[in-house]
């Protein structure tokens, strides 16, 4: 399986990715690749850049140099846009439509019917609040709905910018599932979080820092290179380790 | 193990086919907004029958302008209708900073439809708010003194210019990014010109020493209206189209 695996092209490429927001700089230096049919979780604080990287590879922010290639495309190529969903931070669905109707919207645009509406709402466990408008609903199931806008069109590339925050344990639980069973089926998971404890449930692991790539690792070596268990105590032991490298 | 590599929807046939159907749900989606959020049907209604009223009893007796109100009622009709197409400039803003416009930027769908549904739903809002200004109009006095073809052509022309108008508001809310500010400016430059135009007093009105004027434009309103709606249309629809497929919530 692992060969099989290793024979499919990598379904994101990013080499020398540097990002500028005004005079700042967001993004500097990346490079790493991701193979297909994995859940990789970006990791790091709040402000290290995990939107910006997130909205590079769907093609929706400007790149101030190196490349981004998704699914052997350059990121943003219009042919890639029936095969890459993308959920965007803040959840962005129209709040005076019901749930269902904002999955429809977003499906239709994609060439998605009912059928599968219903089934991406059924799929982040909102069955019952199809007919709620999305204005009426907590703050954690309207995230949801926007989820479901992105996973209607059953993209080849999901690019997931925080999609458990403001969920119940029970929740998270259930859609982390929901996430393994589409990389089970070949569907290729970039998830973003800053919740550590999340970070067991991806195959690889990217952690970003004040816009630079810390390390790609699996979740198994981190815990091995901080020395504990506890994925939150590897990362901090991490830039520790990092800052003290610097230091002398 | 089967690979997911090949995208689950293909196209739905030719990019016209495509784009008449994304069109048309972003149609749908701003008419169903149109219901769902009455305070805007609410307040499309009032506005117009406010300023008939003000205008034709408070003001009418101070015009001496003879049959003002058949006068007012093309300004109003004019003013009420520019304003509806602000509705679209906010609409944008609105989507650009919830991140919806990153989202369709990810979907395969024609960089035009949101646009075209935006100008349509404006168009519906406009519909109705000339039907009340008709009848607001109709009970303080005003008639219809052109024939039933040359009335229809009027209710056109003036439907026509707010569509055109509505798309350099929906370039204008994706530039200033911000709802409340679209609606602020577009007050701002909306309300003064129509004061210093010709839709409540004659120009020769307003100051007695000043000549009447026989600028070419005033003496050829129809014409000089459809070249304005032609020269928007060519104008800022490719300029929004263009906008739309480039710009970022950041």
């Amino acid at each position: 399986m692992t060969a099989q695996r290793a024979a499919e092209p990598d379904a994101v490429e990013v080499s020398g990715l540097m990002i500028n927001r005004g005079r700042h700089r967001v993004l500097t230096d990346l490079s790493f690749t991701l193979p297909s049919g994995r859940i990789t979780g970006l990791l790091g604080p709040s402000g290290s850049g995990k939107t910006t990287l997130m909205r590079a590879i769907v093609g929706a922010q400007r790149i101030g140099g190196g490349s981004v290639v998704v699914l052997g495309r350059a990121a943003g190529h219009p042919s890639l846009r029936r095969r890459v969903g993308y959920m965007t931070q803040d959840p962005s669905v129209y709040p005076d439509l019901t749930v269902e109707a904002n999955v429809r919207y977003f499906g239709a645009m994609a060439g998605a019917g009912r059928r599968d509406a219903q089934a991406a709402v059924d799929a982040v466990g909102l069955s019952d609040l199809r007919r709620r408008k999305a204005r009426d609903l907590s703050g954690g199931q309207f995230s949801r709905v926007s989820l479901a806008c992105a996973l209607v069109a059953r993209p080849v590339l999901l690019v997931l910018d925080e999609p458990t925050v403001g969920l119940d344990p029970v929740l998270r639980v259930d859609l982390w599932n929901r996430f393994a069973a589409l990389a089970a089926e070949g569907t290729t998971l970039i998830i973003s979080s800053h919740v550590m404890e999340e970070a067991g449930r991806c195959d690889s692991l990217l952690l970003l820092r004040e816009g630079r790539l810390l390390a790609q690792l699996t979740p198994q070596e981190l815990r091995r290179r901080g020395a504990t268990d506890d994925l939150e105590l590897a990362f901090l032991r991490l830039i520790q380790a990092q800052n003290a490298g610097v230091a002398s | 193990m089967t690979a997911v590599t090949q995208p689950a929807f293909e196209s739905v046939g030719s990019p016209l086919a495509q784009f008449v159907s994304d069109g048309w749900i972003a149609t749908r989606r701003n008419l169903i907004k149109i219901k769902r959020v009455p305070e805007i049907l609410v307040f499309t209604i009032l506005q117009p029958i406010m300023f008939v009223l003000l205008f034709s009893q408070v003001y009418a007796g101070a015009m001496n302008v003879p049959d003002y109100v058949n006068f007012l009622m093309a300004g109003i009709f004019a003013q009420t209708v520019i304003f509806g197409s602000t509705f679209s400039g906010a609409a944008m803003a609105q989507d650009l900073k919830d991140g919806i416009i990153d989202r369709f930027r990810t979907l395969p769908m024609s960089p035009a439809a949101v646009l075209i549904g935006r100008t349509n739903g404006d168009l519906v809002i406009n519909s109705i708010s000339m039907l009340i200004m008709m009848g607001t109009g109709w009970v303080v006095g005003w008639r219809v003194t052109t024939s039933f073809w040359g009335f229809l052509g009027g209710v056109g022309v003036l439907l026509l210019f707010s569509y055109s108008f509505s798309w350099v508001m929906a370039l204008l809310g994706m530039s200033v990014r911000s709802p409340e500010v679209i609606n602020n400016a577009s007050f701002m430059i909306l309300f003064p010109l129509t004061f210093i135009s010709n839709a409540f007093v004659p120009i020769h009105n307003t100051n007695p020493e000043f000549p009447e004027p026989t600028a070419w434009t005033l003496q050829n309103p129809i014409v000089t209206v459809i070249i304005g709606i032609v020269v928007m249309l060519v104008i800022f629809v490719p300029l929004a189209v263009r906008k739309f497929a480039s710009v970022s919530s950041r």
